[in-house]
């Protein structure tokens, strides 16, 4: 073997090494995020029969501790509060907020003791979500469980729902008030949105909301966009106020548009996960499109 | 030894990009624009594809033609104060009836229609404020089932816990959300005798993500 041959392995061992480490580390970035979707879809009610009973029993004491409710709520399960130490720091005990069921990612028993982890989407009548990720290890004995440990980290969606709202501007309307929380701004948007098709003639001034249902992880990044190109994500910023409500987070685009006219108008939210997601899943996309004016509103649909 | 390590390090550094951007590349073949179709509902849940919408040209700096920003006296002063949800404010959209308002989604045109309005009207009978306690939370259990109740007559119940059915929720529902949530449930839950039994199940399988 030559002085080449040698050069050409070396080089080759190396490569394979040097790619071994990048896919680890790739695989080990990020990791806080969930398909909301799927996860909401695929989940099973905690009132199932199919559900194995100490699943049930864990997943709900997880759930109430969540909530704020002391040990001893559920009967058969003992739940120290010093066994979930993180619980109270998660900030999702939110009223009127609901989980379909659970997600189970792992259970995996030994002898008495199992180890437990899964997924709750929380979802409230406003539709939004907010998402958990659980572990719990607990014993099972003759006639309940003893939880010995429970961990939640919230999990977050990189491809957020999105919701707009065209609303026409009144001067007389309390700014302050109306965007003092998401709730209000919320309701206030869905009651005095008026269809693109039905919005008068003319120059008015107008706020287009672009509400973000998903809750989003704080370093994520919301861009609000108006444009007349509808298939890039360029537009104009300027005219834009971004809010964000404890993760859920919203963009106003206000200005003087015309609807009824033959303008190309597009409103844009993009969504850039932060460090939620790995490095290389960052990238802003495109996440709602609206159509401003009755031209672009068939357009947007397409 | 020395050599390879400074190898591996020097390798490392060139080609970090070009794995990156192969990485990159690799999503880019899809091309689809589910992204870009979005608006309202569920369209856009999905992290399987994850940089296909990579900015090419991403700010204009001049407003696009048929739209002029607020400015003077019209620009908005729009503040986030709180983030928490008061559970109040639920109940004020609801007797204001929002959910006959229109809601756009990414159906267009549609998304003005009845149809959205219905969608909103049973979502919010789904999560209807009467329904919004923990029972519900669980699983949608908001009733007392009294056959799930333990059989205290049965030697087997009163000796081990056990109750006839599975699980039961037991609930008392109050008047208003926040009440329910803090203070105006009792769940008890019981176990059964296939409890510990249950847990190595063939079904269970079926119930973990593969």
């Amino acid at each position: 073997m030559n002085k080449s041959d040698n050069f050409v392995i070396n080089r080759c061992v190396s490569f394979v090494i040097v790619t071994l480490l990048l896919s680890t580390g790739l695989a080990s970035c990020g990791g806080q995020t969930v398909n909301m979707k799927e996860a909401v879809t695929s989940s099973v009610s905690l009132t199932d029969k199919s559900l194995a009973e100490d699943i049930k029993l864990a997943s709900s004491a997880t759930l109430m501790k969540m909530k704020g409710f002391p040990d001893g709520y559920i009967k058969g399960v003992s739940f120290p509060d010093e066994t979930a130490p993180n619980l109270k720091s998660i900030g999702l005990d939110y009223d009127g907020f609901v989980v379909r069921g659970v997600n189970v990612l792992n259970y995996e028993p030994s002898g008495e003791n199992v180890e437990l982890s899964g997924l709750m989407i929380f979802e409230d009548g406003l539709n939004r979500r907010a998402g958990v990720r659980f572990l719990t290890k607990y014993q099972v004995a003759e006639n309940g469980i003893s939880i010995q440990h429970v961990s939640v980290v919230p999990v977050y969606t990189v491809r957020p729902r999105v919701e707009a709202y065209v609303v026409p501007f009144d001067q007389s309307v309390d700014q302050d008030t109306i965007s003092a929380n998401h709730t209000a701004l919320y309701g206030y948007a869905v009651n005095n949105a008026v269809p693109v098709s039905q919005l008068p003639v003319g120059t008015k001034d107008y706020d287009v909301f672009m509400f973000v249902m998903d809750r989003s992880y704080p370093t994520s990044k919301t861009i609000g966009r108006i444009s007349k190109i509808k298939d890039k994500q360029s537009g104009f910023e300027d005219a834009t106020t971004l809010l964000d409500y404890n993760g859920w987070k919203v963009a106003v685009i206000s200005g003087e548009i015309d609807p009824q006219s033959s303008n190309s108008l597009f409103a844009k939210l993009l969504h850039q996960p932060g460090e939620e997601a790995a490095w290389f899943a960052r990238a802003a996309r495109l996440q709602g499109l609206f159509g401003l004016t009755v031209k672009t509103q068939k357009l947007a649909s397409k | 030894m020395m050599n390879i390590v400074l190898k591996i390090f020097l390798l490392v550094l060139l080609s970090y990009p070009l794995s990156s951007h192969q990485l990159f590349a690799s999503h880019h073949s899809d091309g689809s624009s589910s992204g870009s179709s979005g608006g309202s509902g569920d369209s856009g849940d999905d992290n399987s594809n994850p940089t296909r919408n990579v900015p090419t040209n991403p700010e204009e700096k001049i407003a696009p033609s048929g739209f002029k920003g607020t400015s003077g006296t019209s620009k908005r002063t729009y503040k986030a104060k709180i983030g928490i949800i008061p559970a109040a404010q639920l109940q004020l959209l609801k007797s204001k009836g929002y959910v006959s308002q229109t809601e756009q989604n990414q159906q267009g045109e549609k998304a003005w229609s009845s149809t959205a309005s219905q969608k909103s009207q049973s979502q919010w009978n789904k999560h209807s404020l009467t329904g919004l306690d923990v029972a519900a939370q669980v699983g949608g259990v908001s009733s007392v089932d009294t056959n799930a109740l333990p059989n205290q007559g049965t030697n087997n119940s009163v000796s081990a816990g056990i109750a006839n059915a599975a699980w039961s929720i037991a609930t008392q529902q109050r008047g208003s959300v926040g009440e329910a949530v803090t203070s105006g449930l009792g769940i008890t839950a019981y176990a059964t005798p296939a409890f510990t039994k249950a847990r190595n199940t063939s079904t269970l399988n079926n119930l973990i993500k593969q």
